[in-house]
């Protein structure tokens, strides 16, 4: 399936993955109302690595893995792979017990900032474009992409 | 083909589901005692508080069952399995054959004989939707709660119920809370978190009679209880497996194609006994991941895929009043074998615990600190060696980079 | 000294009711004037760090920055304005010569603007480039005075070794160390696609650029950093620099911060080592000198590389092209004072050189009285802005251009004239391994290829237009040119003729 991938060597921690993710998952879908009006998560963490004093980064977001180890923890039966293989949360059965944070490899869940349901990137799907991040990329680090490796 | 299932939870779905991936045509049946569809069974406290409805409780999604052509019978408790006619009796009178058959009869709650209890006529244990029903029906803001037993399911019941009510009082013979999984320091900042919710404990200090409306502590002290829930702790639901000539221990024995002692009997979830990897000794691991892992392998294996399941460990992940714990692994290890790297805001009820054992990590406890909580529980699971990292997990917040480059693309585009 | 006297450049202007403290510009400031209050959760600036590279207000994605001049007054003086008291203060406060980077950006002329195309009406047709051929090749070497064929008709003349390019223009020298990894392998694979030269400056070819050495040019300059026989042989041709259009008659200095591990490698010197590049060719002192150095490197390489000189646009431009002929090379490259620069004293570049259009004029001219224009290719460089500059170097007798500004602009540069900083926000004038990773090769690599595809289309256009259907036909071809506003030296010097005559 077309999942985004980060590429390290491109990417710079910008943070623009994660303002326009945020956005994308507004309702006014305008930024500014976004961050002023709008509380939203982004879905992405973007991880620093600093090695010889040169810091390096990458931008992370759910990996929508084949056999997704947050739908097997998943109390409520909220998280879930949909036909398309997406992995998704859905926010009123949500009861925000951390079970899919605990099991995630990638770290890729995030707690919301309201800390009662959990936040995860559901590659844009309602807006039925390419995802809001890799779309919006400066120096090409995230591509929607299918990878066969 | 006929594949049976008794339990309706975890364990239970995951493998008929598991069983349809792989055979379209066989008839998949699961019988359940209950009188309700699949649901999220820890919901069961958010329920009671009000945060979740029946609608939202209800663990899969209205049509998974005609979707995966599934016949569920609710309201029909499995009462005896014939392993010879290869079939099993139920309340119903009804008889289900079975070609395989899949025992997920997860636990049940243990109550222990208390002087008086009989004479208390709002006794009630909290494990499934039934029990929570009950007690919703009861409470109301005047009640005096008592919760016997400071575990995961009594601590749950306290916070479900500590805003509704005029007092919950929680009393565990143990001298901390969630005796079986925490340690003592990490056990007490939890404590001191519910207690600053309108939750009274006594420790180190349970009930020795009940009268009809108060119970009286092993101290003498007397706490006037309206609503008297029983949490002390479950026990796995063998009593069918064994009755059918299952060897069971404490909980049913399986081999690690999830068969029991008898051939074409498969057993998954909190009724049997796993091997816990980390000391390498077969336990209950009640644990909702664990069940749903079992009952999928289970599902695998009868529907003719051979799989095979390679241990699990402690794992929890859980909430009170907007306090997050999630540990995993040894907590609470000797100090000549594990070494323990603590990390602690007292003010801010946060903790970082880690537990190291030679070259490996061997537990966790982290309160309010949680984010990339999986990666530690890689580390554990995939028994990573620390000096392979890129740095000190004890020294740094844990994140994908502590990988080296290659490990962490192959992790990113593997897509495993 | 405590006061600072130097006034800010630049204001930064900040929209607060469009900032929603993001902190991408915080991030992205490699000269760290943004900054990230949080206990009022506000984002501020500091104006006195700004270069004016325009990263910020790229990257903002609300667009709530604007950088404008710094409207602080000086009292009106036409004579000591703004800058030149800046200066001043500059100097006074350091005791340092003045550094700048890119062109001369004084507003001398520029005759490139006041140069008009002639086009094709009535009595002779011209060509629509979109429905018939139309040429834009060159072939860049010594051509021979005459073809003789024997009794077969087999050609027996010896052709020199030719650079054939697809379309005139080539990527100038950029030394791997003044500019990035990453901006060198976009030039190198652009080269590569669009069929032309990329030229390694004097930095040497790193490793993982050998094997683009079909589509490189090697330059030996004054310090012969990573000058070595596999490299000779790597490219498709050698340049020896003599001098450069910023800063005739001055070496070159990369600091030493800026060798790193892999610089040093590819220049062959100690890690963090100053690289001095003197200002002469210490074994280059006569025509004489550097024609044994020309024929030392087409020994080397076996006479299968054609050797080109470069050397800055200055007085005498013309004579001096006239010795570099006679003395071997097959190509001179005349870099004009407008040309770019990592860093030169700001002096020298501002007031050094002349302006390319007219030495190139002069020495187009002067080798055709000579008889011996055909014995060397003309390449012009210095401050290439367009297709229309290039249409109109051709008609002034070059063979072909070389560009540099532009490309750097295409993939980012924003001209802030910062680049001996080293903290290039853009990725492309540094090394700091943080920054270079803002240049994506990929995406620069396909700038390039538009910029001069684009260019390409353009130049076959006004050829058309012009009734021309190959490059080779325009060249030295000063009819199709007329000035305007120039006086008469200047339209002699030209060689061309007024506007309306």
């Amino acid at each position: 399936m077309k999942k985004v991938y980060a590429f390290e060597k491109n990417c710079l921690g910008c943070g623009l993955c994660e303002v326009y993710c945020r956005t994308a998952h507004s309702k006014s879908k305008d930024i500014i109302k976004t961050y002023k009006k709008e509380n939203i998560d982004s879905a992405i963490t973007i991880e620093e690595i600093e090695k010889k004093g040169v810091k390096t980064f990458f931008a992370l977001q759910c990996r929508h893995c084949k056999d997704p180890k947050c739908v097997q923890a998943c109390i409520s039966g909220a998280m879930y792979k949909d036909k398309n293989g997406i992995v998704r949360n859905i926010k009123e059965k949500c009861v925000g017990c951390q079970s899919c944070i605990m099991a995630c490899p990638f770290g890729a869940i995030k707690m919301s900032v309201s800390g009662t349901v959990i936040s995860k990137c559901d590659l844009c799907t309602e807006s039925g474009n390419e995802p809001a991040c890799a779309k919006n990329c400066p120096n090409g680090a995230l591509k929607f992409m299918e990878n066969d490796s | 083909m006929n594949y049976l299932i008794i339990g309706n939870s975890c364990a239970g779905t995951a493998c008929a589901e598991e069983i349809r991936k792989n055979d379209t045509n066989g008839n998949i049946t699961i019988l359940s005692e209950e009188n309700f569809p699949a649901y999220g069974r820890p919901l069961i406290s958010y329920f009671l508080q009000g945060k979740q409805n029946l609608e939202t409780i209800k663990y899969k999604k209205e049509d998974f069952y005609t979707k995966n052509k599934i016949t569920i019978k609710l309201n029909c408790k499995a009462e005896s399995i014939d392993a010879v006619k290869k079939e099993v009796i139920c309340s119903d009178k009804e008889k289900y054959k079975y070609d395989k058959l899949l025992i997920a009869t997860g636990s049940i709650p243990f109550v222990p004989k208390i002087t008086g209890m009989e004479k208390h006529k709002k006794v009630y244990t909290f494990l499934n939707i039934e029990s929570a029903t009950n007690i919703k029906k009861v409470v109301s803001k005047d009640s005096a709660i008592v919760i016997i037993g400071a575990g995961l399911i009594g601590l749950k019941a306290a916070e479900a119920l500590a805003e509704q009510v005029k007092s919950v009082t929680v009393c565990d013979l143990a001298d901390r809370v969630m005796g079986s999984v925490l340690d003592k320091n990490t056990a007490s900042i939890i404590q001191k978190h519910i207690e600053q919710n309108n939750v009274k404990f006594y420790l180190s200090n349970t009930a020795k009679e009940i009268t009809e409306n108060s119970v009286i502590l092993n101290d003498g002290t007397e706490l006037h209880c309206d609503i008297l829930i029983m949490a002390v702790g479950v026990r796995p639901n063998t009593s069918l497996a064994r009755d059918a000539g299952i060897k069971t221990n404490r909980g049913i024995v399986v081999d690690t194609d999830m068969q029991t002692s008898v051939k074409d009997i498969y057993a998954a979830g909190d009724c049997v006994e796993s091997l816990d990897i980390l000391s390498n000794q077969n336990k209950i691991l009640a644990l909702w991941p664990n069940a749903y892992t079992q009952g999928k392998i289970a599902g695998s294996n009868m529907s003719g895929v051979v799989k095979s399941f390679n241990g699990a460990f402690p794992l929890n992940a859980i909430g009170f009043f907007g306090l997050h714990l999630i540990s995993a692994g040894i907590i609470d290890g000797n100090k000549d074998e594990y070494k323990t790297y603590i990390k602690e805001d007292k003010e801010a009820h946060k903790l970082k615990k880690l537990v190291i054992k030679g070259d490996n990590l061997a537990g966790f406890a982290l309160i309010n600190t949680n984010e990339r909580a999986g990666i530690y529980t890689s580390l554990i699971n995939d028994k990573i060696p620390l000096s392979s990292l890129n740095y000190d997990i004890t020294k740094q917040e844990i994140g994908l980079n502590i990988f080296s480059k290659k490990t962490r693309e192959d992790k990113l585009f593997g897509g495993k | 000294m405590s006061l600072n006297l130097v006034s800010d450049m630049f204001e930064v202007l900040r929209d607060q009711t469009k900032c929603i403290q993001c902190q991408v510009c915080v991030k992205q400031c490699s000269n760290e004037v943004h900054r990230y209050d949080k206990e009022d959760n506000i984002v501020l600036s500091d104006d006195s760090k700004c270069v004016c590279c325009h990263r910020c207000v790229a990257m903002c994605p609300t667009k709530a920055l604007k950088i404008r001049k710094n409207s602080l007054e000086f009292k009106e003086n036409s004579n000591w304005n703004g800058t030149a008291i800046n200066e001043i203060y500059k100097q006074a406060q350091t005791g340092g010569m003045l550094l700048s980077s890119m062109g001369n950006p004084k507003p001398y002329p520029i005759y490139w603007d006041k140069i008009l195309l002639n086009a094709s009406q009535v009595t002779n047709p011209s060509i629509d480039p979109l429905r018939e051929p139309m040429e834009t090749k060159v072939m860049i070497g010594r051509k021979p005075d005459k073809i003789e064929y024997d009794k077969n008709g087999n050609m027996i003349t010896k052709i020199p070794p030719q650079i054939e390019l697809n379309m005139p223009i080539m990527f100038s020298a950029m030394s791997y160390g003044s500019i990035s990894k990453n901006a060198h392998e976009a030039l190198a694979r652009a080269a590569e696609k669009l069929g032309i030269l990329y030229n390694t400056g004097e930095g040497g070819l790193h490793k993982d650029f050998y094997k683009y050495g079909k589509n490189t040019t090697v330059q030996v300059a004054s310090g012969r950093f990573g000058v070595h026989l596999d490299y000779l042989n790597a490219g498709a041709a050698i340049e020896i620099k003599i001098g450069q259009g910023a800063k005739p008659g001055i070496g070159g200095h990369l600091p030493g911060i800026k060798v790193g591990p892999d610089v040093s490698a590819t220049r062959m010197i100690p890690e963090g080592s100053d690289a001095i590049s003197p200002a002469p060719h210490h074994d280059i002192y006569s025509i004489e000198d550097l024609r044994q150095l020309i024929l030392s490197l087409k020994e080397s390489t076996n006479y299968t590389k054609p050797v080109f000189v470069k050397i800055a646009a200055v007085h005498n431009v013309s004579a001096i092209a006239s010795g570099i002929a006679r003395a071997g090379a097959d190509a001179i490259v005349i870099d004009g004072f407008r040309g770019g620069t990592g860093a030169a004293p700001t002096r020298v570049r501002d007031n050094v050189g002349i302006p390319i259009e007219l030495a190139l004029a002069s020495v187009d001219q002067r080798l055709r009285d000579e008889g011996i224009r055909n014995h060397i290719s003309i390449i012009c460089a210095g401050s290439i802005r367009n297709s229309a500059d290039i249409v109109k170097a051709v008609a002034l007798g070059a063979d072909a251009v070389y560009i540099a500004s532009a490309a750097l602009i295409a993939m980012g540069c924003h001209m802030c004239q910062s680049c001996s900083t080293g903290k290039c926000n853009w990725g492309i004038a540094t090394q700091n391994p943080e920054l270079v990773r803002r240049l994506n090769p990929d995406i620069a690599y396909e700038r390039l290829i538009n910029l001069l595809t684009a260019w390409n289309n353009e130049i076959k256009e006004m050829l058309g237009g012009m009734g021309i259907n190959a490059i080779d036909s325009l060249r030295g071809n000063r009819l199709m040119l007329r000035g305007v506003g120039l006086n008469l030296k200047e339209l002699e010097i030209l060689g061309i003729k007024h506007a309306g005559e």
